[in-house]
């Protein structure tokens, strides 16, 4: 049966790697083996096998699971079917007694899982807002003269971007797996853990306050940068060593209740032998394990899919691939003066190609942004830096012209800016409203989203007033007619 | 506190070595939480706006003008009543820098909140009004 979970737990692993704030899963899993073992000691040879039906009903429920993930190729589903499965076959052997004493290693699995919705993203960046608000009233206690935009904290003569390390998300996940063990392998009580949980949680966001300020200190007053290179890759281990050790200290201060005591490994024999395997399983097994036949199979496709357009992100433009745009697009020209450095444009690609334009009154800058990975909503970028989005929203011309997104935002002092983008693939197909109908799907993010190469035309207005419609109508003509341009010369300088 | 005072019950976990210094760390981590909490949910606008506002004009006195950006930038942010002052400050602070586009854009936008468009500074003393 394991063969069946095998090629989607492989690339669910292989995905898991790839997220820094995750690569703790092997130590996460080791901690789960060591608390399942510490726990099955204890239990009775012989067990009473739990309600047969039942364990049949979630192994169905885990097939069913395993076959959507199978087709939608989502390791995500794999894993949660992986888990179902345990859960059947625990529940088959053991009932109730071998469930509630796996339970713990079940909980520290789950602690690998990254959340559906996106919610350890989102985690991510209220840390990173949390960490740089109180970094600055720290700053301010401090006497250091500092401004906030965004996540980047200005002092006089540089800028410290406040990075995700800084922000706490690594520390915070991995934190939070060691007290989950910890407070298992202690024994502790429901209370202990709702009591400690987030206070290592707190622990960990004051310690990186402690850092950004003692940070920006150095930095304000001697010129000691620790916040980069080595000095901060130190800083990162040694913290990480001091939540630890606050961890214990913290378990520390409950008294033991007589329940959080270890039993002594049972040694009463129980009559009923437990029936488990039952006469199905073996069918079942054998079920699953085609579907991990097909899974390899599929895995190995979407490998080299995968493997393709990654490929394709450095190499389907030709080498030297040049963009430009012409000195005049309707009444706007061309001008080598950019806006104020402190608006500038969000780029993420590889290669960014700007053009700055003038009309009596406005500037904008066009941005061609390419290669892109799958897809990438440019507003949190200009969240991060410090503006605020007013308004936003997918519009969808009956022309034929390209669908867009429309955004408006203000930042001090006293900026405007309006930014339109647009996203286009390698086969020429417009994406932003692709990526829009199925927002929920995506961003649900249990499924496997399809991997492309993609290229982006941006268009920032900046200005002291929201934009008139007179602006609106002179912005319209600029991005259709510099997306229409761009595109063209995009397509026409693929590798065939 | 029941582990310190009488012998572990057979098969009950050894308590981790150390006694009470053990509890220290998370005693302090929990007072400095406590501490910077205080501090923090605690913020006095008005006072630093005064002191963000006193630091700019000595900045630019002492022709620290990258100071001065920061603290003008800073003070922008505690309210419509200090945003002329900052926006003029700013200004000031940039052409020190050099950054004359710059300081021109913000000095526009001074001139759009004030009457006063004959090159003075915008009046910003406290209970003063700018001319629509």
């Amino acid at each position: 049966m394991g063969f069946g979970f095998a090629p989607l737990l492989v690339a669910f692993f292989f995905d898991l790697w790839k997220q820094p704030e995750y690569q703790f899963f092997p130590q996460a899993l080791a901690a789960a083996a060591f608390l399942a073992w510490d726990r099955l000691r204890e239990l009775p040879r012989s067990m009473r096998g739990g309600n047969e039906v039942l364990s049949a009903a979630i192994l169905l429920l885990s097939f069913a699971l395993l076959t959507l993930a199978l087709v939608f190729w989502s390791p995500w589903l794999g894993i949660v079917s992986a888990l179902a499965a345990t859960i059947s076959i625990l529940w088959g052997i053991g009932g109730p007694a071998l469930l509630r004493k796996t339970g713990p290693a079940l909980v520290m699995v789950l602690t690998v899982i990254p959340p559906p919705l996106g919610l350890d993203l989102r985690l991510g960046l209220f840390l990173r807002g949390l960490a740089t608000t109180m970094s600055s009233r720290t700053l301010d206690l401090l006497g250091v003269v500092h401004y906030v935009t965004g996540n980047v904290i200005e002092l006089p003569g540089q800028k410290l971007l406040v990075e995700e390390a800084c922000s706490g998300i690594n520390s915070v996940l991995f934190v939070t797996a060691f007290t989950i063990f910890y407070l298992f392998w202690r024994r502790r009580s429901c209370l202990v853990f709702l009591v400690c949980l987030p206070t290592a949680v707190a622990f960990v966001v004051m310690g990186n306050v402690v850092r950004i300020s003692l940070g920006a200190c150095l930095v304000y007053y001697h010129g000691i940068d620790i916040l980069t290179g080595w000095k901060h890759e130190a800083e990162s281990i040694i913290l990480t060593a001091v939540y630890l050790l606050l961890v214990v200290s913290l378990e520390s201060l409950f008294p033991r209740g007589k329940s959080e005591a270890p039993q002594a490994a049972a040694r009463v024999e129980i009559s009923a032998a437990s029936r488990f395997p039952p006469v199905w399983f073996p069918v079942a097994c054998g079920l699953f394990a085609v579907l991990g036949i097909l899974s390899a199979f599929k895995g190995w496709d979407k490998w080299h899919e995968k493997a393709g357009p990654l490929l394709a992100a450095n190499s389907a433009l030709k080498s030297g691939a040049v963009f430009s745009l012409p000195d005049r697009i309707g009444d706007w020209h061309r001008s080598e003066i950019g806006p104020p450095r402190i608006s500038k444009i969000e780029t993420l690609g590889l290669s960014s190609a700007i053009w700055n334009y003038r009309r009596p009154g406005m500037q904008a800058v066009v941005a061609f942004d390419y290669p892109i990975s799958t897809y990438h909503d440019v507003s949190a970028c200009y969240e991060a830096n410090g503006w605020t989005i007013e308004k936003k929203e997918i519009f969808v011309p009956a022309d034929g012209v390209p669908p867009r997104y429309q955004m408006e935002m203000k930042k001090d002092p006293g900026i405007h800016g309006a930014v339109w983008f647009a996203t286009i693939n390698e086969q020429g197909e417009w994406v932003d409203r692709a990526s829009v109908e199925h927002d929920f799907i995506t961003r649900l993010g249990i499924f496997g989203s399809r991997q492309e190469t993609t290229y982006r035309i941006q268009l920032l207005l900046l200005d002291k007033t929201p934009p008139d419609p007179i602006a609106l109508e002179a912005m319209t003509k600029l991005f259709e007619e510099a997306s229409a341009i761009l595109s063209r010369q995009m397509l026409q300088q693929l590798r065939k | 506190m029941k582990a310190q005072t009488e012998p572990p019950a057979a098969g009950e976990r050894t308590r981790i070595a150390g006694g009470y210094w053990i509890r220290v760390p998370a005693c302090l981590g929990i007072l400095i939480i406590l501490i910077l909490g205080f501090s923090i949910l605690r913020p006095n606008p008005s006072r630093l706006a005064s002191r963000y506002q006193a630091l700019a004009q000595k900045s630019l006195d002492d022709q620290d003008y990258a100071t001065a950006a920061v603290a003008s930038l800073r003070l922008m942010g505690f309210g419509e009543q200090y945003r002329n002052d900052a926006l003029f400050k700013l200004a000031q602070a940039k052409i020190g820098l050099g950054q004359k586009a710059d300081a021109a854009n913000l000095l526009e936008m001074v001139g759009d909140r004030t009457s006063n468009r004959e090159g003075k500074p915008p009046d910003v003393r406290p209970g003063s009004q700018t001319q629509p």
